[in-house]
């Protein structure tokens, strides 16, 4: 799985939007959508939101979450927290790339969410490295963490799974296990 | 004058004494309170109370100070200990003032608001929000009648404190933007016996005769020259200390416009507040603002104190008169003397005889409302002797004309103003304006309807309305210019997109609306005046009282206007709906009273997407006409419960019947939605504010009663399907129903059966009465639906006669075609239940033939029947099967009913013929003829059992019933009854019953067919009987015969139900939502 993959599954996730122009239920596969009248919030997929968006043919209201104070607190509480904390999103990071890449006007604050997004997205893979780190030198067989995103998980689990391989075929040979060393 | 004393960093600095005199408290921008003991004190205490100090008093052993965390708070003296909060606004409060008692603090802030507290309970009393900009400052009649208030909006407004209702406005301040731009404070001092309101303006103060609020005399002096910032009253009510911005300061002797001496500021700084010590009447003390305190000795003042003339709370008219001595060589004016008045007239030309007279006319006449307003203010002070209060009748109106969906927000954005104008389903119109710009912008929610406009508002229009095919705006009149309405026309196809009109001379604009095709305005003669939208005069007409607002919706035009006065603190007004356009002009509502909560204003007034009136007043609540229940008014919505805050409001926007929804704006910390950012609609459902809403059965109750108020106001509107409006009534009465024949309350489930309009829903309601072993529920059910019958079979007659050729001919038209169908329909269902052995078997036992007779009647008749009025829609047949499907979810949690000897369901039974086309049944009777005639048919039918259903058998029971026939099986549960009560003696007779329905079933084929023919000989005989009966019956004429046979077929029918039932319990609730859909 890679990030485009992760961003399709973020792009799933629902937004409020107002649009601009009325319409009645559109009916998809994964459901139904509207009906639209204009200036009235409705719920949506992020997909559909960045579409008519383009389009101008909507505004965004930012997910509830994304105001700057809940998010200063976020990051306060993953600053002190050892642990991983419970993000408001599963895809808090996809949504406000893919928000502010095309919506910046409709969020308020858009730079300053940017940055706090970023700093959380940091403080936690710093995290996710720093647990890695103590997993390994440790060396324990298996670790547990709660409220890892995918997307977070995705970072790591290309090199960690391989270098976790590697190390396993380095202690097998060092045990010297006659199978490996064929 | 002493050198100043630094108190506090720049800024607002506020004083006050305590009570003693002896101490000086002030407060400023750093947050501290400083104490100081006397004028030479330089060792002072100070208070930390945190960020800004707005304003400072002292009461009882304790200080008030305002801060900028928008609260009150309440600190110990000489301590500073914190001792709890008075109140708490949205904004800084930028002034309050405290009665002399000590009761009542009264307080306005940022948030436009003024609150009055009542001490002993520390809670609000009144919440006064005229103002449509920060307030300035506050001052409370010494008779705590009225409270004059001074606001940023230019505005000096005197209401009544027991109410919140304006009394006057007095529109004469400069406006400004904020209270940190206003050059003057405008403090406001009313005089000693509350006669007398003084306001400074500029370099002078005018002052106001109490009731009929004019000026009588101006008091000024060519030494002040700048603008009077602060004013003071001193406690004796004779001296007034005004300071002005430019540090200038003086004492007034204000009756006799005397000025009794002049200082001024060393450095010439804005003076931000003054007192006068309470002790020593030559002693004030003022603070400037850079923070610094000063204090001015009146010399003049000195040679006449005495201490008898201080503090004096409960001065009345009389010894204010005896106080009086001033030494000037003129008289004092006196509060209540005619002739000493009129003698001062000469040197104070500003006295206007007129005011005097009517001033006076309340003292001649004392009438009834004079009583009622002593009565009421001293209630509010009933520790003081009773004052005689006089007031003339008072007319509690606002003083606004209030639009539609019109508001004015201020927004601050660089000392320009913004206000929204409209915001309604169409789009937004706002208007900005600043020094050097002044402009209209308009947005639409749909962008197809039209691109935004953007309008240079030379003309300063100021009222505006929107619809989809044009924007209407309209400007009041000033001296040179007449009032102007301006229609932009953009949904027009030419090129001539602008229409405009100005008003006959001192006719002013008050309200106006916009519809597709027509637009109104109302004048302050109170003529409204139609226009069409492409700029034609269509009519004029006069409304009754001074218009509130108008509203449009397609041809109506809603009206809400000042019927007269209310009772204090209420409004009365009228509302009429009228139809302005196409065919038929009338009246559809005409003068009603709009029904506003208690001390309320209209805050919302307009029609729901689909047209029917709908208003919220300012308490919050949503009304909604229901032209069905003769034009009164429904509360549905009450959006206060849907708030987060306190001072949280919504904006109403639009109403959706269909969706029972209101869109509105959520408004933090106010009544109107702010500009920026942007906010986003809100979605509030429709709630009847029925009691205890957290039961199951009110939550029933409700959604009973709100889709049944809006199916009956839509179902003229013709919007929506008629199904979409029935459903959620029907399930609503189901559940009902069900609920109370749960928790055994029959009666109530009875009450609710009279609410269900058609048989099919009774039908369910009997059957699962029935099913819950509740006879005599059951049985009162069908009571219930044979009344009904009965009914409707009388009123079918009468109408019959008309539709009787019609149906001859549509029967012999129909027919072959109606046949078919159900035929085809028949083997449908045949080869779907083929698979269901025991079912199967089932079909095999009765004289199954009849089902087809049945059938075939009923094909006739269902054509035939076309043109009666009676006949119910298809739709609500359908809606059976929700209704049942709803008792199939309930049958969870109920315990299933066991097959049971009951008599009811077969009457039941036979009425669910009736249910569902009711006429049909009716048609025995008529048609027993062609029954008959069919009879006959039955050998055919025979032949094809295999493919008969159960639930054909299950009709079959009921055709039966209602033909009273004999089955085989009754026949031979007859002969075998005993044989089979002696071998199970210990059996009751429903479980003897069952049995023998086992029994007949293990019969083999040949031996059911003898007893089938058995049957049908039997049958053809008492066929006739019961025609027979039947035409007697339906004539009217009751027979021995007939109730003979009758009894005699409902012995029969008891049996044959009771084996029919333990086949069918499973199943049939299913198979009658098939058999209702299938027809």
């Amino acid at each position: 799985m890679d990030a485009s993959e992760i961003e399709f599954l973020a792009e799933k996730e629902h937004v409020r939007v107002i649009p601009n122009f009325s319409q009645d239920k559109i009916y998809l596969i994964s459901g139904d959508l509207g009906p639209f009248s204009a200036g009235l919030p409705v719920s949506i997929p992020l997909w559909l939101a960045v579409n008519l968006k383009q389009r101008q043919k909507c505004r965004i209201l930012p997910p509830d979450w994304m105001d700057i104070d809940g998010l200063k607190d976020k990051k306060q509480e993953e600053a002190d927290s050892r642990f991983f904390t419970d993000m408001p999103s599963p895809f808090y990071m996809e949504i406000t790339q893919l928000l502010l890449q095309c919506a910046t006007d409709d969020i308020p604050g858009a730079d300053e969410v940017r940055t706090l997004i970023k700093d959380i997205w940091d403080l936690r893979l710093a995290k996710l490295r720093s647990s890695i780190d103590v997993f390994i030198k440790s060396g324990a067989s298996h670790a547990k963490l709660n409220h890892l995103t995918l997307l977070e998980m995705n970072t790591v689990r290309q090199f960690l799974t391989k270098a976790l391989d590697h190390m396993h075929r380095l202690k097998l040979c060092v045990s010297g296990d006659p199978a490996v060393q064929q | 004058m002493k050198p100043l004393k630094l108190a506090h960093s720049e800024g607002h600095t506020d004083v006050c004494y305590d009570s003693s005199g002896s101490f000086i408290l002030t407060g400023g921008s750093n947050g501290k309170v400083c104490i100081w003991e006397g004028q030479d004190d330089t060792d002072t205490t100070t208070v930390s109370i945190g960020g800004t100090i707005f304003a400072l008093a002292f009461q009882g052993g304790r200080f008030f100070a305002a801060t900028d965390e928008n609260a009150i708070r309440i600190h110990t003296f000489p301590d500073g200990v914190s001792d709890g909060m008075v109140t708490r606004f949205t904004a800084p409060c930028r002034h309050f003032t405290i009665s002399e008692d000590g009761s009542m603090l009264v307080a306005g802030s940022d948030d436009f608001k003024i609150k009055i507290i009542s001490m002993e309970e520390n809670e609000c009393i009144c919440l006064y929000s005229e103002h449509q900009a920060p307030v300035l400052s506050i001052a409370l009649d010494p008779t705590r009648e009225f409270i004059a208030s001074s606001s940023c909006d230019g505005s000096v407004k005197i209401w009544n404190v027991i109410d919140g209702s304006t009394e006057k406005t007095l529109s004469i301040l400069p406006k400004c933007s904020e209270p940190s731009q206003a050059k003057s404070l405008c403090r406001l001092c009313w005089s000693k016996d509350g006669e007398f309101l003084l306001i400074p303006l500029n370099n002078e103060i005018f002052v106001y005769l109490r009731s009929s609020w004019e000026v009588v005399k101006k008091v000024n002096n060519p030494a002040i020259k700048e603008i009077i910032s602060v004013m003071t009253l001193s406690h004796d009510g004779k001296h007034v200390a005004v300071g002005c911005t430019n540090g200038d300061m003086g004492i007034f002797e204000w009756q006799i416009n005397k000025l009794i001496e002049r200082q001024s500021h060393p450095k010439h700084l804005t003076i931000t507040s003054m007192i006068w010590n309470p002790k020593k009447s030559n002693e004030l003390a003022f603070a400037d603002n850079m923070g610094q305190l000063g204090f001015l000795d009146v010399a003049e003042l000195s040679k006449q104190s005495a201490p008898g003339h201080l503090v004096n709370g409960d001065s009345t008219f009389g010894d204010f008169d005896d106080d009086m001595e001033v030494p000037s060589e003129q008289d004092g004016v006196d509060a209540d003397d005619i002739d000493k008045f009129l003698d001062d007239d000469d040197d104070e030309n500003s006295i206007d005889i007129g005011s005097i007279k009517r001033r006076l006319n309340p003292l001649i006449g004392l009438d009834d409302n004079g009583k009622f307003y002593s009565m009421a203010s001293s209630r509010v002070d009933d520790d003081k002797p009773a004052m005689p209060v006089v007031v003339p009748p008072v007319m509690t109106l606002p003083d606004n004309i209030f639009k539609p969906t019109i508001s004015l927000t201020y927004i601050y954005i660089k000392h320009a103003l913004l206000f929204l104008c409209v915001w309604n389903s169409v789009g937004i119109v706002r208007q900005y304006t600043s020094d050097d710009e002044n402009s209209i912008d308009v947005e639409f929610h749909d962008t197809s309807t039209h691109h935004a406009l953007h309008i240079d508002n030379k003309l300063e229009y100021m009222m505006a309305d929107l619809s989809t095919q044009a924007l209407l705006l309209a400007s009041r009149s000033d001296q040179d210019s007449p009032s102007k309405l301006l229609c932009m026309h953009f949904g027009s196809w030419d090129s001539h997109k602008e229409w405009s009109y100005d008003m006959p001379e001192g006719e002013d604009i008050q309200a106006i609306t916009v519809a597709e095709t027509w637009a109104a305005v109302a004048t302050s003669l109170r003529n409204v005046r139609i226009f069409s939208i492409g700029d034609l005069q269509c009519q004029v007409f006069s409304l009754p009282g001074i218009v509130v607002a108008l509203a449009s919706h397609e041809n109506k035009l809603l009206a809400v206007y000042h019927k007269g006065m209310g009772v204090p603190g209420d409004q009365y007004m009228g509302v009429s709906v009228l139809r302005v356009k196409g065919n038929t002009r009338s009246k559809v509502i005409s003068d009603d009273t709009l029904p506003l909560s208690p001390a309320s204003k209209l805050a919302w007034i307009g029609f729901s997407e689909e047209g029917t009136p709908f208003f919220m007043d300012s308490q919050g609540i949503v009304r909604m006409m229901n032209q069905h229940f003769g034009s009164t008014w429904t509360p549905v919505v009450n959006t206060r419960q849907h708030v987060k805050g306190k001072s949280d409001h919504y904006w109403l926007v639009s109403v959706s019947e269909r969706l029972q929804q209101i869109r509105c704006v959520p408004c933090k910390g106010s009544r109107y939605p702010a500009t920026l950012p942007r906010p986003a609609l809100g979605v509030l459902p429709f709630q009847l504010p029925l009691c205890d809403v957290s039961s199951e059965k009110t939550q029933y109750e409700e959604s009973y009663q709100r889709s049944i108020l809006m199916a009956r106001s839509l179902e003229k509107s013709g919007l929506v399907d008629e199904d979409e409006l029935v459903k959620p009534v029907r399930e609503a009465l189901v559940k009902l129903f069900a609920f109370a024949a749960k928790s055994e309350k029959d009666f109530r489930a009875l009450e609710v059966c009279d609410l269900m309009e058609d048989q099919s829903l009774l039908h369910i309601a009997a059957t699962y009465a029935s099913r819950l072993k509740r006879m005599r529920l059951a049985e009162r059910v069908s009571g219930v639906m044979q009344k009904r019958q009965e009914e409707a079979e009388h009123r079918f007659s009468e109408a019959q006669a008309e539709s009787e050729d019609e149906r001859e001919t549509n029967d012999h038209r129909s027919l072959p075609h109606t046949t078919e169908a159900e035929d085809n329909e028949e083997e449908v269902n045949g080869d779907r239940q083929l698979s269901d052995g025991e079912e199967h078997t089932q079909t095999n036992t009765g004289p199954i033939l009849k089902t087809y007779i049945e059938k075939e009647i009923k094909a006739k008749e269902k054509p035939s029947f076309r043109p009666n009025p009676f006949k119910l829609s298809g739709s609500s047949e359908k809606n059976t099967t929700k209704g049942s499907h709803v008792f199939d979810k309930m049958e969870k949690t109920t315990p299933k009913a066991s097959p049971i000897f009951a008599p009811l369901p077969v009457s039941i039974k036979r009425s669910t013929k009736k249910s569902g086309t009711q006429p049909k049944v009716i048609s025995f009777s008529k048609e027993s003829k062609k029954s008959e005639d069919t009879n006959s048919a039955q050998e055919n039918m025979f032949s094809i059992k295999s493919e008969v259903s159960s639930r054909t058998s299950q009709k079959l029971s009921e055709n039966m019933a209602v033909k009273k026939k004999i089955s085989a099986f009754d026949l031979w549960y007859e002969s075998s009854k005993d044989d089979i009560q002696a071998t199970h003696p210990d059996l009751a007779e429903e479980d003897l019953s069952q049995k023998a329905a086992e029994g007949f079933r293990a019969l083999t084929k040949e031996e059911r067919q003898t007893w089938v023919e058995k049957a049908k000989t039997l049958n053809d005989a008492s066929d006739d009987n019961t025609m027979k009966k039947r035409k007697l019956f339906s004539a009217g004429g009751d027979n021995d015969e007939g109730a003979v046979i009758q009894e005699a077929s409902k012995k029969v029918k008891v049996e044959s139900t009771s084996v029919k039932k333990t086949a069918l319990s499973q199943s049939v609730n299913s198979k009658l939502a098939r058999f209702a859909k299938s027809n």
